[in-house]
């Protein structure tokens, strides 16, 4: 007995002393009120985590209810009471919750009530602990707060499509911007692989995953390309994409801000289209000024080679004609009348006519040329054979190709008579025969008339220098005169004159020539010129 | 003897005239239609001209470059020439051709006589 009651005492009081640490390391506690109940909930004990946590101290609060530290509103639904209800029932009952301080102010508890048994397993009352996580708990609130504003944030941005991918490229969030420039509902692209926005040239070149793959290596990947709208039309887009860890360095997925360039791109581009063209024209212009330049100098200087070809053109005659009349009247006042024996005057005569032919034939070409450049030129119809007019002409210019040695040869099958001016086309027959002996001298000239259909048609062929092909478009050019300068006499109108009077008769004059074997000028007429006129 | 005068002259008008002329004058007189074949008249002459007269604008060889070529053949250049153009700046021309005179056309009967008394005097 003594043995088991010193024993017991020593127990006892073993008991009480470790009892004793265990009270002292309660109360030592200030992170945590932990305290005694008793069934009905009264406070027992108390402890300095008690007191700072709740305010109260030890003498105030013990042997009072616990339920003073609840809201009116768990005490009206007996909150309390409930939690010793299921704390017994089940050996523990925690949660959060609101508590209330002494001054009335609202914390957030962590609670565990916790039954305390006898051995024979009768209730004896409640261990509670509590603990505040208020500041956990608004750190919480704010940063879910935060969270939901960002959230909202990026749903409510419009303009740039900010979602995120899983860490193989899935689509996990969507926002308003997104759906705006893709044309995706958030329903219908969550989940779905990021690769549907690529042009099918991007997938197949693997883009999708090689941006993933740069975001990660490099820490974001940027880029503008042509993106896929659901519609399937394209739009210019400026990505972004960058990884997101975890605290332990793992990989979540990424975040792909998308922006729609399009509109700027067409602005940029239509500016950079617009600045070419500008540049363009600028160019083109610069190249019509310089070109009207070098033109105009050009005709500046035709129109003084004019002068100066006409001025020496028009001498020729005029020097032959006053050295034949000084010498007729140095002879004559000489007493020298041999040249002047009656048989010789009319060959005198002959010379006289010819220059006078010749200055006739060049201040008409002149008359002509002021007559074609303002569009005045007039043809007086009548019904001829042509035949008629190139035996004229032939005739009339017979001192001038005999001077240069050619024979004329006409051959023609039939008679040939057509409206035209007659005057007109004696002219383009004159031109073109004396351009035969000027170029041709010494050699025969052949004319051919022939009727073609509706036409008639007058070759007339020599065997001279002939025209170079680059020559050949350059010949019906006024005042152009082929060859070197000072090499031919004329005015380099003729052809021209010519070309416009067959034009005029609605006409055709063509040339085929070689080098060194003589030109043909192919001169077809309609037979009236009247008619095709008006039908035409 | 007659001295020679070789007229270089495309238009055949004015040479046939300027021949009648100084034929009257006693001189003794040929013809070339332009440079080239006033050169093969050269060639071919026994007795040289006193005098060349010489247009300028011909066909074939004009006027400056058969006083270049004249001039380069050592038998030909001491030959004096004289000038016959319708164009203006006669005197430029004359320095550029190193003609001993320059006539003017249309030129006056007496000035082609005078020139050519001048030259062959």
């Amino acid at each position: 007995m003594v043995t088991r009651e010193s024993n017991e005492k020593g127990q006892s009081s073993e008991l009480s002393a470790s009892q004793e640490v265990m009270r002292m390391l309660v109360d030592s506690v200030d992170e945590y009120a932990i305290f005694a109940l008793d069934p009905q909930g009264n406070i027992l004990t108390w402890n300095r985590g008690g007191e700072k946590l709740k305010g109260y101290s030890r003498d105030e609060i013990v042997g009072t209810n616990f339920s003073r530290f609840y809201t009116k509103v768990d005490i009206d639904r007996n909150h309390p009471a409930n939690e010793l209800v299921l704390a017994a029932k089940n050996g523990k009952y925690e949660e959060e919750g609101w508590r209330v301080r002494k001054d009335g102010t609202p914390f957030w508890a962590n609670v565990v009530i916790t039954a305390l048994r006898d051995e024979k397993g009768v209730l004896q009352g409640f261990g509670k602990v509590t603990r505040d996580l208020t500041q956990k708990k608004m750190a919480e609130k704010l940063l879910r707060e935060s969270e939901e504003r960002f959230r909202l944030i990026v749903e409510s941005v419009q303009d740039y499509a900010i979602f995120m991918l899983s860490p193989s490229g899935y689509i996990t969030t969507w926002n308003k911007g997104a759906e705006r420039s893709k044309g995706y509902k958030a329903g219908e692209i969550i989940g779905k692989h990021f690769s549907i926005f690529y042009t099918e040239e991007d997938i197949r070149a693997g883009k999708p995953d090689f941006e993933l793959r740069e975001a990660v290596r490099v820490g974001r990947f940027e880029d503008e390309g042509w993106r896929r709208r659901k519609n399937g039309s394209l739009f210019w887009a400026n990505i972004i994409i960058s990884p997101m860890y975890d605290g332990n360095g793992e990989l979540l997925g990424f975040s792909k801000v998308t922006q729609d360039l399009t509109e700027r791109k067409k602005s940029e581009d239509a500016l950079r289209t617009a600045y070419a063209e500008l540049e363009d024209r600028i160019g083109q212009r610069t190249k019509e000024l310089s070109e009207a330049k070098a033109r105009a100098e050009a005709a500046v200087k035709t129109r003084d080679n004019f002068f100066s070809m006409a001025s020496h053109e028009l001498k020729t005659p005029l020097s032959s004609l006053k050295l034949q009349i000084q010498l007729r009247k140095r002879n004559i006042l000489r007493g020298n009348l041999s040249g002047f024996a009656p048989e010789r005057l009319g060959e005198l005569c002959t010379e006289d006519e010819r220059q006078i032919e010749r200055l006739t034939f060049l201040v008409d070409n002149m008359l002509d040329i002021s007559k074609l450049t303002s569009g005045a030129l007039k043809l007086s119809l009548e019904t001829f054979p042509l035949n008629d007019v190139l035996k004229d002409v032939v005739a009339r210019l017979a001192p001038i190709l005999d001077n240069s040695e050619n024979t004329c040869r006409i051959e023609s099958a039939e008679e040939v008579t057509g409206t035209w001016d007659r005057h007109r086309l004696e002219q383009v027959f004159t031109n073109l025969l004396s351009n035969a002996g000027k170029y041709a001298p010494g050699k025969p000239v052949d004319i051919k008339i022939f009727r073609k259909g509706n036409s008639v048609v007058v070759s007339v062929q020599d065997y001279g220098r002939g025209i170079s092909e680059k020559d050949q478009a350059r010949i019906f050019n006024p005042y152009e005169r082929v060859g070197d300068h000072g090499q031919t006499s004329g005015l380099g109108l003729g052809l021209y004159i010519t070309r416009q009077i067959i034009e005029a008769h609605h006409g055709e004059l063509k040339v085929t020539s070689r080098l060194g074997e003589g030109s043909v000028f192919t001169v077809a007429l309609p037979l009236d010129s009247g008619r095709s006129r008006s039908d035409s | 003897m007659a001295e020679r005068i070789l007229i270089i002259e495309d238009d055949k008008d004015i040479s046939r005239v300027l021949k009648k002329i100084l034929e009257s004058e006693g001189y003794q007189v040929e013809c070339a239609e332009n440079g080239r074949q006033a050169l093969d008249i050269l060639e071919r002459a026994s007795l040289l001209p006193c005098m060349i007269l010489l247009d300028l604008m011909m066909p074939v060889m004009d006027g400056f470059t058969f006083r270049q070529v004249q001039d380069s053949i050592a038998r030909f250049a001491a030959i004096p020439v004289v000038i016959m153009t319708a164009a203006g700046d006669i005197e430029e021309k004359k320095i550029a051709c190193r003609a001993v005179a320059a006539l003017k056309k249309p030129a006056d009967i007496e000035a082609v006589i005078d020139a050519v008394k001048a030259t062959c005097a």
